[in-house]
């Protein structure tokens, strides 16, 4: 439609110039990283922090990255499936932190650090361990896991984090941006 | 006050701590179950004390804090592995499931075998509520590579397209192509047809 015969169009070429950078930005996010995994289902309250982002309410469907830190509110649960086929899931009162992700086995590029900084985790590890099991770890504040496969469960107390680590606090005692 | 009078609590307390699954040991704990095809695995706990490693179902240690040793491994008991992880156990997912679909020579046809197999890959994505479904074809190495990339990234297409007719939500896609560099099997013959083909995860 050519725009300087119809004023019809202005709504339309406003409404262009405002979805415009959204629609880079969506695009700009999807080139520069590849997800880590999905979250396969919410039970209560559980929100993702992103360095520079208000916390988001996490429903099933959604995408996690690499350096995204999870939490779960009192009485919820978070269950979650990353791209090399691992499940895990998060009980009440949890933090983890998607500290490093790579799953490119064409390329021999693994990794998977997981940090449980408070609560509990559930986990059935998948291709990376299968793979080249030295690259899969799960770190708490107190002590480590390496894993060799692959069903496993694991509980750290609050009050081993770090003070800012604790300021992130879970979902139900914050607002959420819904 | 009398012996008689502390007696009771005491005992009171001690017959409480008895009876409470864990109760007085460190509620920092790493429990190690059987996978779900039964085969046990093994995972090593670390802390700057040492380590200690788990390889029986249903073992756990325990660590008190960053610098204590790992507990020797114990069994635990139902009561407490449910207190302390029976929610997050109960939301683990189910393991994802791959579907490979696979294509007659030089075409973005599917063979009438994977054709039938379609419906499944539907009820599956439905039975899961699956919002994340990764469609990635692949070659057979005959041929130049960027034909093979080409093609495995229309026949991914075409699968992709076959699942969004049938009602699957469109966000719930991931699709790439590998073209000949993930064979599913190795094989002398480069026109392999077990490697011509689309894999669909459903999660």
């Amino acid at each position: 439609m050519p725009p300087h015969n119809n004023t019809q169009c202005r709504p339309l070429l406003a409404l262009a110039t405002l979805a415009l950078p959204l629609f880079l930005a969506s695009q700009a996010l999807a080139a520069g990283e590849s997800p880590a995994g999905s979250v396969k289902s919410v039970n209560g309250e559980a929100q993702v922090l992103r360095a520079g982002a208000a916390p988001l309410a996490l429903r099933s469907g959604d995408r996690i990255f690499e350096k995204d830190v999870l939490t779960t509110g009192k009485g919820s649960a978070l269950g979650l499936i990353l791209r090399d086929n691992s499940t895990l899931a998060l009980g009440p009162g949890s933090r983890l932190v998607v500290e490093r992700f790579l799953f490119e086995p064409e390329k021999g590029a693994l990794a998977q650090v997981l940090k449980l900084s408070r609560g509990s985790m559930a986990a059935v590890s998948g291709e990376i361990v299968k793979l080249n099991p030295a690259m899969a770890k799960v770190e708490t504040p107190i002590y480590s896991i390496g894993i060799r496969g692959t069903h496993f469960l694991l509980n750290v107390e609050p009050g081993f984090e770090t003070p800012e680590e604790a300021a992130q606090a879970s979902p139900d005692t914050k607002e959420l941006a819904k | 006050m009398t012996a008689r009078r502390i007696a009771l609590p005491t005992l009171l307390l001690l017959s409480a701590l008895t009876i409470l699954p864990g109760c007085g040991k460190p509620r920092n704990v790493v429990q190690l179950l059987p996978d779900p095809d039964g085969h046990v695995g093994q995972v090593t706990v670390t802390t700057q004390g040492g380590s200690a490693q788990l390889t029986q179902a249903g073992y756990a240690v325990r660590v008190a804090n960053a610098k204590s040793m790992p507990t020797q491994p114990e069994a635990l008991t139902e009561a407490e592995s449910e207190a302390l992880f029976g929610a997050a156990r109960r939301a683990l997912p189910e393991k994802p499931v791959r579907f490979i679909l696979n294509f007659e020579s030089e075409t973005t046809r599917l063979t009438p075998e994977s054709q039938a197999l379609l419906p499944k890959v539907l009820s599956t994505a439905r039975e899961r509520s699956s919002r994340d479904i990764a469609i990635v074809g692949h070659a057979s190495a005959a041929g130049d590579e960027n034909y093979n990339i080409d093609i495995s990234r229309r026949r991914a297409e075409i699968v992709r397209k076959l699942l969004l007719k049938a009602g699957m939500p469109p966000e719930a896609f991931e699709v790439a192509s590998h073209g000949s560099a993930n064979p599913l099997v190795i094989s002398g013959n480069p026109h392999e047809p077990k490697n011509r083909r689309v894999e669909v995860t459903v999660r």
